[in-house]
């Protein structure tokens, strides 16, 4: 097996042939992501098998937030938006499914969103799972389902950054 | 989204486009059967949607959102089935 590196996505890399099984994920990668990049909206890290990408995950910021306008809140109320980190994609290349790179791209994915967030604070990391299979994964990683946001998982970044200090 | 943001039409945007790309959209609009400004504002705002990634903020009822930030005070766990996450060989970044 080759060694996989983990890399900033970048125009070198080879996206055009890369399929995890899920046109959507396929399309983002190809037609967006460097687009994203470049834009300051979604950075995406890859790994490489040489020049080629077998899988990658795209981290973002985002929110969480109540859906009454402010001066419906009565007093004592949270009403601030609790800020997050995004797991918005990851996908593996079908050729490098069943190997755990799943795992790893994700594991290494939260251990940036620590570091982000020891900077600039946030408070939860979301992902955004593709389907009931993403989501199941998750789950088995210690995600939790996000209230009346279906496919959509958190955990408080400091249960996370304490599970990486107490290994 | 916004509760401010107003659903009429009352702004334009003029695009200039070459005999080409005229035939091209007015074609393929014809065959999605759709008005040529229905096709395009179609074809703009998916693509718009998909690059500003709009799901980033998620929104929730006050009394799920009152429950959730509750859950933000209270001490920090270690996630035992994170454990094992973190234990998978780390992918080396150069």
């Amino acid at each position: 097996m080759s060694s996989l590196r983990l890399v900033v996505l970048s125009v070198e890399h080879e996206l055009t042939g890369f399929d995890c099984g899920n046109t959507e994920l396929n399309g983002w990668l190809v037609d967006h992501a460097l687009a994203s990049q470049k834009a300051d909206l979604a950075r995406t890290y890859v790994a490489l098998s040489d020049t080629v990408v077998a899988g990658y995950v795209s981290l973002t910021t985002g929110s969480i937030r109540p859906e009454a306008a402010p001066r419906r809140y009565a007093r004592g109320m949270p009403r601030h938006p609790i800020p997050t980190i995004l797991i918005a994609r990851l996908a593996v290349d079908l050729r490098h499914q069943r190997q755990q790179l799943g795992g790893r791209l994700l594991a290494e994915a939260l251990r940036r969103a620590v570091l982000a967030s020891d900077t600039a604070a946030a408070r939860l990391v979301v992902v955004d799972a593709i389907d009931d299979d993403a989501a199941a994964f998750y789950r088995r990683w210690g995600f939790i389902d996000v209230p009346e946001n279906p496919r959509r998982l958190f955990r408080k970044i400091s249960d996370i950054r304490r599970t990486l200090e107490q290994p | 989204m916004s509760g401010q943001m107003t659903t009429a039409r009352s702004r334009r945007i003029d695009v200039r486009v070459t005999d080409e790309q005229d035939a091209l959209i007015r074609e393929a609009a014809a065959a999605a059967g759709q008005t040529v400004t229905a096709f395009l504002l179609s074809a703009g705002e998916a693509r718009a949607r998909t690059i500003l990634d709009e799901r980033r903020h998620l929104i929730m009822s006050d009394r799920a959102f009152a429950a959730l930030a509750e859950t933000l005070d209270a001490p920090a766990q270690p996630v035992p089935t994170m454990r094992e996450l973190f234990a998978l060989p780390a992918l080396p970044s150069e």
